[in-house]
């Protein structure tokens, strides 16, 4: 391939700071251990689901923060995924107290 | 006429329009998944007791497969990392192996997981009728250890007749008693030799590892079906952008990089969706 024309290897230099390949391959990493270690802990606890649940979402949030990069996005990414994750917490809670509130007929 | 705002970020939102975009879809992924994710806990705390089946999926594949997903959402950043550095070459690379680990991933879904399932076979029997089956599903041994009762015989289907399932059961169900089969093992234990004659008057319902087969089946296989959708929506992106969409780069490549890294923030979305449903399927 042709060398990129200059303005956007201009653009490509100033924004090369962004870009940290040793992180990826951390979390990426990371990430495997903390599957190791849902898979290790729901056999030794018999399937507790909170246990499993907190070292999967701690697993999910650290791609989201370094691999998605979402720790450098501007806030129109922050407001838009707020209010998705708002009504997503509201859809398990209504779940939940279903189950709380049942109707025994 | 050129579109705005490809490569330069929007004065108001501060980001170049695909990147908004693609946040935008994701935030909607996560409803759609989301709505997917509260069935399943719906259906599975409204489950009677035992009706909820254990230890019928491969954790070690399971757990391979995890980790091809990882690796291949490693690759993805590391190909949008080349392009964004202009290593070229190191973009095909990477992209390249992306391509590979995702399809291995769907391979070892859809040519393998799946039809394991589908050659497996569950009678769930009829409450009054559990007793007569006790030498196979152990509830006594159960009752007194504090587990929950089981009600499924599960194996092979060897032969069925108009009033008979002969089934060539699973470990669990060859030897109830043993306190090995009390719980899920990470490795699943080999097949028994023992043949289990099943009247169909005792079943209350029956069938292989299909959707029909349970709430649990179901569900899984409607969010793992969803998912390797997903996961061929994004194959399909990768393939254009290492074919013909490459030829991008020579003109604009920052645009590239750009579709690369939208294309990037679906593939590991999808991978967040398969860390979830990897231990609630197979580990809980």
């Amino acid at each position: 391939m042709s060398a990129p024309h200059s303005e956007n290897q201009e653009l490509a230099t100033k924004q090369t700071e962004e870009v940290h390949v040793g992180l990826y391959v951390k979390v990426g990493l990371m990430s495997v251990v903390f599957t190791c270690l849902t898979v290790a802990f729901s056999f030794v606890s018999h399937g507790n689901v909170l246990v499993a649940l907190l070292l999967a979402g701690c697993n999910a949030a650290m791609i989201v923060w370094y691999t998605m990069h979402l720790r450098s996005e501007k806030e129109s990414v922050y407001r838009s995924l707020f209010l998705s994750l708002f009504f997503f917490a509201d859809l398990i809670l209504v779940t939940l107290l279903a189950f709380e509130d049942r109707i025994h007929l | 006429m050129e579109i705005p705002y490809t490569v330069s970020a929007r004065p108001d939102t501060g980001l170049y329009s695909g990147k908004i975009g693609i946040w935008l879809f994701l935030a909607s992924e996560v409803m759609l998944f989301g709505g997917l994710f509260s069935a399943y806990l719906f259906l599975r705390m409204g489950a009677e007791p035992g009706m909820w089946p254990h230890g019928l999926l491969n954790v070690p594949i399971g757990t391979a497969n995890t980790f091809i997903l990882i690796a291949s959402s490693v690759t993805v950043v590391m190909s949008w990392a080349a392009l964004k550095m202009r290593k070229f070459n190191q973009y095909r690379l990477w992209m390249a192996l992306t391509i590979l680990l995702g399809t291995v991933f769907l391979v070892i879904k859809l040519g393998y997981e799946y039809p394991q399932k589908f050659e497996h076979f569950g009678a769930y029997i009829k409450p009054e009728a559990l007793a007569k089956y006790e030498p196979y599903l152990g509830n006594n041994y159960l009752a007194g250890r504090g587990l929950p009762p089981r009600s499924e015989i599960t194996g092979h289907l060897h032969k069925e007749t108009a009033d008979l399932y002969e089934i060539v059961v699973d470990a669990v169900n060859a030897e109830p008693t043993n306190p090995k089969n009390d719980y899920p093992s990470f490795i699943q234990q080999p097949r028994s030799e023992k043949e289990v004659t099943v009247e169909k008057t005792d079943v209350r319902w029956a069938s292989v590892f299909s959707p029909k087969h349970s709430s649990f089946f179901a569900v899984y296989f409607t969010i793992t079906g969803l998912h390797a959708l997903h996961i061929v929506g994004g194959l399909i992106v990768f393939i254009y952008f290492l074919g013909p969409g490459a030829a991008l780069y020579k003109t604009n490549p920052e645009y590239l990089t750009n579709r690369v890294e939208c294309a990037g923030l679906f593939w590991h979305f999808v991978d967040l969706v398969w860390i979830f449903a990897f231990p609630l399927f197979y580990l809980l």
